[in-house]
């Protein structure tokens, strides 16, 4: 599902004494099937941008354009129901959203919401458990009786379970220890590509946006700063940081080897092992400068 | 953001009003809800009238604010008044449809009664509006000083007051955040079949409470952690301090009392 | 050797109805003016280190000790004034209505004059580099600057340690930037010894001693050199190494005779940079 954003502003408490305009002049159009990436520091307008692409939020001004729907200021939210089933928001802290007596029951909440019949959301329930990693057995259990990680995959099953074609994901790792960063990061990964979902990753993290997006967006002060590939946006890391947003470690790496050793690096580097392998050339090369 | 409500609705600003001391404003809005009840004729509503909206006028917080305050009060107002209006019978009849008469009597009981419950909205608004939340509390603890001696737990009701009001904004928020999580899975809170709200209340208010008890137990952690072993022996940064014009306003509040108690019939 | 500020001596602990041990025969100890940090995975048993240190939990066995003095009910609120523990969510810990309440709360439980708390808030906020948010209700600041004030909070006590607990965990990267440059500079001017709990290693990179945790046990300790040289170990107990690290080891692998022994980006640069000019 292609999404398109055109002109989209957004004001908190419009016409009133506490009017916050949290985003303006919004362009952007992601395409299906993309795994795009938007940063920006907090306040950028980052996370009002992802509640507008499954209508939570509605554009105070322009469109947004979800496949074949279209939301603008006028679009009553009852409309907006079957956009949901489309486009599955796992948000920060998502295990702050459980509630039922089972992890089985939590799972199918959603799917029973949409008026899946009850056997069909049990069985992607047990289909979900084990995509995110949990055993069936699982299922039968309280969700508040599971470990702080463990509650943020079921959260995350039922969020799956609605099968969207768009996932948003906002800082889905926050809080977690190296190891279940990664092993979160990998199974969207994996997701996104087995489903041929649209993934929309809301992140701090240059590291992630460097390895799994496509493409990156670039949030500043309410507005589209930048938008391009990795390696387009992380050319120029004088720009990011004049907004206080810094390059991945291994551009980093990149700059000042480039600096120190007074040579271009073709590579983006935008991998550990990218960035091994243009080292590994440089050496081989073996000129001197 | 959740600008929507906001508990308490001060209004900051440095009017005299504003800056009386809590205490005295306590005093003030008590005293004044007391003797509302003397008035019962034309001259001490007209009085006690006087007092509230100079008392209003004084805190310099527009007129149309206030108003916009007490909107959803005048049904409750209006219905008092309707009721008096048909249920009173006392004096002559003034007006009379079919079955339905209205007397004199009526008329006045029905004006006076919801004169006397707007006057009581709007003096214990003003406290509101004029007073934070947290001098209240300040100002509460130290009227009820007097009670730590028949061993009411007067310091913990206060800080318990205090840390309430102080994640009244964190729960809207979490409140908030909890509601769109549940939107995104398909609940609409906005309306649906009666099985179908209930579902809906619980899927917010089940996270609601689990985090809101996960947050008290972290919270009496910290505290614990920074030293707090209850009332004995603590001091107090925030102080309050009784002023001349204090006494002033109390002053007013005894001559209203009395000057109520000369011209009641 | 001076005595060490903290020791621990053979502590064991267990939640009540657990079988397993969070915590088991830890020893170990920090003098003052250090920054030590606590590595471990989420669940390793750090946190709960923490809550020991100020009497918040007790230990099944062994001991601790404070500036000298064995931790118990008698010396319990002498050690919470001089130890401050920052948690890890900044709303839960914000007790007062505003900044300066917030920062007051502990000296007003530890029954400081009226007079003297006034000068220490103003001196507590302007060392976190706060002052203008003084009259702040807590919903109006970010995480970085609740922390901060977390922080101030513990200052005006004038502690000799401070305990993060994964304080900057659920900060954004500016929020983190800020606290842990705000603490890393008391450490420095005014010899607050610091102990940072986290799973951060790029943090801990940056302590003068790190001790790594692993289901509830010391497995590690030593100097982040000594510490990083670990290696794989540390990343199959689910940490991560600083970037530095990884990208060398991948450099070895690569056959680029790389030394062992730099943490940070710029080290390695010059160290690659050596390695090129002799060729």
């Amino acid at each position: 599902m292609d999404i398109v954003f055109e002109k989209v502003e957004h004001v908190y408490n419009a016409r009133s004494p506490l009017a916050r305009r949290a985003l303006y002049d919004v362009n952007v159009a992601i395409r299906s099937g993309a795994y795009v990436a938007v940063v920006g520091h907090t306040g950028s307008g980052k996370s009002t941008l992802l509640q507008h692409l499954n209508g939570l939020l509605q554009p105070t001004s322009g469109a947004v354009k979800i496949g074949e729907e279209t939301i603008t200021s006028h679009k009553r939210p009852k409309q907006l129901k079957p956009l949901r089933k489309k486009v599955g928001v796992v948000f920060q802290f998502p295990e702050h959203q459980l509630f039922e007596e089972t992890v089985e029951k939590d799972i199918c909440f959603g799917p029973l919401n949409f008026g899946v019949p009850e056997d069909e959301a049990k069985r992607k329930a047990r289909e979900l458990i084990k995509l995110v990693g949990l055993s069936e057995d699982v299922l039968v259990r309280s969700p508040f009786d599971l470990s702080g990680g463990q509650m943020r995959r079921v959260a995350i099953a039922g969020v799956l379970a609605l099968e969207p074609e768009v996932l948003v994901l906002d800082e889905p790792t926050a809080g977690l220890d190296p190891r279940g960063r990664k092993e979160m990061m990998e199974m969207f990964y994996r997701l996104h590509r087995e489903k041929q979902l649209t993934t929309v990753l809301v992140t701090h993290s240059m590291e992630d946006a460097a390895r799994y997006a496509d493409e990156i967006i670039v949030m500043h002060e309410g507005t589209v700063w930048g938008h391009g590939t990795p390696e387009e946006i992380f050319r120029d890391a004088d720009k990011l940081a004049a907004i206080g947003l810094s390059v991945p470690e291994t551009v980093k790496l990149k700059q000042q080897l480039e600096k120190r050793f007074g040579v271009v690096i073709p590579s983006p580097c935008l991998t550990l092992e990218q960035t091994a392998e243009a080292i590994q050339q440089l050496f081989a090369k073996g000129e001197r400068p | 953001m959740t600008n929507h409500l906001i508990i308490g609705q001060y209004v900051p600003g440095h009017s005299v009003i504003h800056r009386l001391d809590p205490r005295a404003k306590l005093l003030i809005v008590f005293a004044y809800v007391l003797i509302v009840f003397l008035a019962n004729n034309a001259a001490t509503y007209a009085l006690l009238s006087l007092f509230a909206f100079a008392f209003a006028a004084l805190s310099r917080i527009p007129f149309s604010f206030i108003a916009r305050g007490l909107k959803p009060i005048l049904w409750v107002v209006l219905f008092t008044l309707l009721l008096h209006l048909f249920m009173t019978k006392e004096g002559d009849v003034i007006y009379q449809i079919g079955a339905l008469s209205v007397y004199e009597g009526g008329i006045k009981q029905g004006v006076f009664i919801s004169l006397r419950f707007l006057l009581l909205v709007l003096m214990t608004t003003m406290l509101t509006l004029t007073t934070t939340p947290i001098e209240v509390t300040d100002g509460v603890e130290s009227l009820l000083g007097p009670l730590k001696k028949m061993r009411v737990p007067v310091h913990e009701l206060a800080l318990m007051m205090a840390i309430s009001l102080r994640f009244i904004p964190t729960l809207m928020e979490e409140t908030e955040k909890i509601m769109k999580a549940q939107a995104a899975r398909g609940v609409d809170f906005s309306g649906g079949r009666f099985s179908e709200r209930m579902k809906a209340i619980v899927s917010l208010l089940v996270p609601l409470f689990i985090s809101s008890f996960k947050r008290a137990d972290e919270l009496a952690t910290a505290m614990e952690a920074r030293g707090y072993r209850g009332g004995e022996g603590r001091t107090k940064f925030r102080q309050l301090a009784w002023k001349p014009v204090d006494t002033v306003f109390l002053a007013a509040v005894a001559l209203l009392f009395a000057l109520l108690c000369l011209l009641r019939s | 050797m001076a005595e060490p500020i903290l020791s621990i001596e053979g502590v064991s602990f267990r939640y009540p109805n657990q079988s397993d041990y969070a915590v088991q025969n830890v020893s170990f100890t920090a003098e003052r003016g250090e920054w030590l940090a606590i590595v471990g995975h989420n669940g390793s048993g750090k946190s709960t280190i923490a809550r020991m240190l100020i009497g918040l939990l007790r230990p099944e066995r062994g001991a601790i000790r404070l500036f000298g003095r064995l931790l118990n009910d008698a010396t319990v609120w002498e050690v919470r004034r001089r130890v401050g523990l920052v948690f890890q969510n900044p709303d839960n810990q914000f007790v007062g209505a505003t900044v300066e309440d917030d920062i007051a709360f502990a000296l007003e439980n530890n029954g400081i004059p009226r007079l003297e708390m006034v000068e220490r808030i103003r001196e507590a906020i302007r060392q976190v580099h706060m002052e203008p948010f003084l009259h702040y209700e807590p919903h109006r600041l970010s995480g970085g600057q609740k922390q901060r004030v977390a922080i101030a909070g513990i200052l005006a006590l004038r502690p000799d340690m401070i305990i993060l607990d994964e304080a900057t965990s659920m900060l954004d990267p500016r929020g983190r930037e800020e606290v842990l440059e705000t603490v890393r500079r008391l450490n420095r001017q005014q010899r607050i010894t610091v102990l940072s709990i986290t799973h951060d290693l790029e943090e801990a990179a940056k302590a003068d001693r790190l001790i790594v945790m692993n289901k509830g046990e010391v497995m590690a300790e030593g100097t982040p050199e000594q510490i990083f040289r670990l290696g794989s170990k540390l990343e199959r107990i689910g940490l991560d190494l600083p970037f530095a690290v990884k990208m060398g080891s991948r450099l070895r692998e690569r056959g680029i005779p790389l030394r062992i022994g730099y943490f940070t980006t710029e080290e390695l640069v010059e160290e690659l940079w050596t390695l090129y000019s002799k060729k």
